[in-house]
């Protein structure tokens, strides 16, 4: 028996709240932790004490970040084993080996030398601590990395095949799987999003000093820093936004499709939907303003591939599912006997469809002898929410195009050397602060609920990989989270709001504890 | 495959072995202290030195922790899975004092209100005390065995709730595991201070070095007269497919001592958790000798 649909929507809430929280204090880590280096290595190369009380002051700023992602980060890797313990066993073997060696090779070098950067400035040479510096920056990088050929895998799960014997996915080839194009694109826009995030910190605390008048110097240099730094990455997340577009179309063509709300498959090159409201009744998307061509373009970089809709997506889905329930009846004689030669030839022809059959394990325990409407319902909830997607998927994309204006008239504003100057752009870039994190959010909800119903995409829905455990012992631990991440974020908000006020002048001690 | 199964095996147990030996070591260090926190430290100054003899290592000496367990998730992924999701409350209660710890180290310094740092300061202790407390109480559990079972297709059901982990022997065990960390923390504490502090860490050091050893072979003649441990009765196949159903294990009283009879050579390993806490009381006696007859200059 799989877990009730309560402890499944549970477990589901429960994950998408912590993983976002956690995802409050990734973006700004990945994109600090490189600022910090190229604000040290200024300081090196200029030796001018300035830009070492940069390096000082944001690092202070970034030590109360940086321990909440640390902190968060653990939960997420409990979270696996706490409440998706049969995702865990089904494909631990596969998922596993990245967080590994996350652990192994990112953690060491994070962990290692925040130590360093916090404790060292007394100790160390300049260049030995610019090293350090440099090298926490590595680390939390290459932390991304390995976590995001995990949930690349999740998205294009290549290099792996079902054991029977084992009843789980088993690596057949481990480089598939750390040069899995979707991971690949993925970690590069994750890891540019995150250096917009901390370039937006830089420029829009440094906007605060300006118009409030005080700590000039500082201030105007950081906000050179954090322009330049800030375009070439703005400019990078959309063109790597892009190239994950046309890599999703490849595998999953449900998730383009209920992103661009595109119901019914059009003649290509097809049309891209500026704007309308999805609506899930009709299935047809009210108030549509569309630009022809653009969507074909960029999911399919040709001009005659056409792109399926969600209705013709859900027909091919149908089919799949009829094979799925050979495949399942296949496993089922082979869980009975493991020699049995004819149910060894049955599953390897419709071993693949495994993942289709599990789908009606919502509907019927059996999933062979699942009955048309069943099929129908299953094939139905193939279709992840279009709406969600549509509006977090335009909203993501109109704060990246305006990050890229954002920095650019900065960058064209300090190349004229009025950029410390010009009070409304001070306003506006103090104004932006909460966009990076809004873009980063949406952009996970996308990736995610876009993935839906799979945990693991064709492979292991979402409803199959929860634990045993019963609602209340959920909703226990939902309770202690928001009670636990609510108190720390409130923490989090007065020390960070504190040491902003108190500025690069008045830091009393350099984060000794 | 480049190697095969049994191969793999024997590299993965190597390798969790010494990565939860890392972890009980280094990290131990970070665990007790932050349990003495609140009781060696008496004054603000104090509480500093302690907390800085080992903030800046101990976020390496979590990642031990965390690769530990991501080597079962990856290598014993239904280990993983049964353990995490059987003892969920248990799990969600180390992870929240784990939760505490990386806060509590950066965040006390932030404000000087006394009321802000004592709450950092019981918040310290907490994330020393619960994870050392749970860890032990599993092990103990583990011993004893818990009751779950494994559907066909190797989905995990936990039978027992969290209560039925706060059983004698678990708790004997989760005993042993504070009073072990606590006694580690406080000779580390004994090499990195000097004063008073250093004093009261080598008195708490000795107390929890008897205590441990007590407790040890308390625990032990348990497990031997009073526990049932299990043996595998299935021809062990060590290059067969990873399926707990192809298996089958027998209970009988002592079977846990099985492998010490069959290889005398392991005992070395018992021993040593009784000999070194003896070690290390005495080191430290004669050393506190040399002290009072030496005079330092």
């Amino acid at each position: 028996m799989i877990p009730g649909s309560d402890v499944v929507d549970l477990s589901r809430l429960q994950f998408a709240l912590t993983a976002l929280y956690h995802f409050l204090f990734v973006p700004l880590t990945l994109g600090l932790s490189l600022l910090l280096a190229i604000m040290e290595t200024i300081y090196v190369m200029t030796g001018r004490e300035i830009w070492r009380q940069m390096v000082k002051y944001w690092g202070v700023l970034f030590g109360i970040n940086f321990v909440l992602g640390v902190a968060t980060g653990l939960t997420m890797e409990f979270q696996f084993g706490t409440n998706w313990a049969y995702y865990s066993h089904y494909v631990g073997d596969v998922f596993g080996a990245p967080l590994a060696i996350e652990g192994l090779m990112a953690f060491f070098l994070e962990a290692t030398f925040v130590g360093l950067f916090f404790f060292g400035w007394d100790k160390l040479s300049k260049v030995q601590h610019m090293v350090c510096t440099w090298l926490l920056a590595l680390g939390t990088n290459l932390s991304a990395l390995w976590i995001l050929i995990a949930n690349g895998w999740m998205q294009n799960p290549v290099g792996a095949q079902f054991n029977y014997q084992t009843m789980r996915m088993e690596v057949t080839d481990f480089a598939e799987v750390i040069f899995n194009p979707v991971a690949q694109a993925k970690f590069v826009h994750t890891i540019s999003a995150g250096y917009v995030t901390g370039a937006i910190f830089v420029l829009s605390i440094s906007a605060y000093f300006l118009l409030r008048g005080r700590n000039r110097e500082f201030a105007k240099r950081s906000m050179i820093v954090a322009v330049s730094f800030g375009l070439a990455s703005a400019l990078s997340v959309v063109v790597l936004g892009d190239e994950s577009g046309y890599l999703a179309n490849s595998n999953q063509k449900m998730k383009i499709a209920a992103m661009e709300a595109m119901w019914n498959t059009e003649k290509a090159p097809a049309s891209l939907t500026l704007f309308g409201i999805p609506n899930n009744q009709t299935m047809s998307t009210d108030y549509e303003i569309s630009v022809p061509y653009v969507l074909g373009l960029i999911a399919t970089r040709s001009l005659h591939e056409p792109l399926e809709g969600i209705n013709q997506l859900v027909e091919q889905g149908k089919l799949r599912i009829r094979d799925g329930m050979l495949a399942y009846d296949a496993l089922t004689r082979l869980q009975k006997d493991p020699k049995n030669e004819q149910a060894k030839a049955d599953f390897a022809v419709h071993g693949d469809s495994l993942g289709y059959g599990l789908l009606l394990k919502k509907y019927t325990e059996k999933v062979t002898d699942a009955n048309e409407d069943q099929i129908n319902q299953a094939a139905n909830d193939l279709k992840p929410n279009v709406k969600l997607l549509f509006f977090s998927f335009r909203i993501m994309v109109a704060c990246g195009l305006f990050f890229i204006l954002l920095f650019a008239v900065g960058f064209y504003l300090s190349v004229r050397r009025k950029l410390h100057t010009t009070r409304w752009y001070l306003h506006a870039a103090f104004f932006a602060l909460p966009l990076p994190w809004i873009a980063a959010e949406l952009g996970w909800i996308v990736a995610e609920c876009g993935r839906q119903p799979w945990s693991v995409q064709g492979i292991l829905p979402t409803l199959m990989g929860t634990s045993s455990v019963n609602a209340s012992q959920v909703l226990t631990s939902i309770g202690c989270f928001v009670l636990f991440y609510t108190v720390l974020a409130i923490v989090e908000v007065y020390l960070m709001i504190k040491y902003i006020r108190l500025g690069p002048d008045n830091l009393n001690h350099q984060g000794a504890y | 495959m480049p190697l095969d199964y049994e191969t793999l095996r024997i590299i993965w147990w190597v390798l969790l072995g010494v990565l939860l030996i890392g972890f009980a070591v280094m990290d131990g260090f970070d665990l007790g202290v932050a349990m003495w926190l609140p009781w060696l430290a008496k004054t603000d100054m104090e509480r500093r030195v302690l907390i800085n003899s080992i903030a800046p290592t101990w976020e390496g000496n979590q990642v031990w922790f965390i690769l530990g367990g991501g080597a079962i998730f990856a290598a014993w992924p239904m280990l993983y899975a049964l353990s995490f999701s059987g003892f969920y409350l248990a799990m969600l209660f180390v992870l929240l004092a784990l939760i505490l710890r990386p806060v509590g180290f950066k965040y006390r310094s932030k404000s000087t209100h006394p009321k802000w740092r004592s709450f950092w300061d019981k918040a310290l202790f907490v994330s020393g005390f619960v994870p050392s407390l749970i860890f032990g109480v599993a092990v103990g559990n583990v011993l004893e065995g818990v009751p779950f079972y494994i559907d066909e297709s190797l989905r995990p059901f936990y039978m027992g709730t969290f209560f039925n982990l706060l059983n004698p022997f678990g708790l004997l065990s989760g005993l042993l595991s504070v009073s072990m960390l606590a006694m580690h923390g406080a000779f580390f504490l004994n090499v990195k201070t000097e004063g008073y502090l250093q004093r009261r860490a080598l008195i708490a050091a000795k107390v929890c070095s008897i205590l441990t050893v007590l407790l040890f072979i308390l625990g032990g003649i348990w497990l031997y007269y009073g526990i049932d441990g299990y043996s595998l009765t299935s021809i062990v196949a060590h290059d067969g497919p990873s399926n707990p159903l192809y298996k089958t294990v027998a209970t009988a009283t002592g079977a846990w001592f099985t492998n010490y009879r069959n290889m005398p050579a392991l005992m070395i390993a018992p021993l040593l958790g009784l000999v070194a806490p003896l070690l290390a009381f005495y080191s430290h006696a004669i050393h506190a000798l040399h002290l009072s007859v030496v005079p330092r200059h």
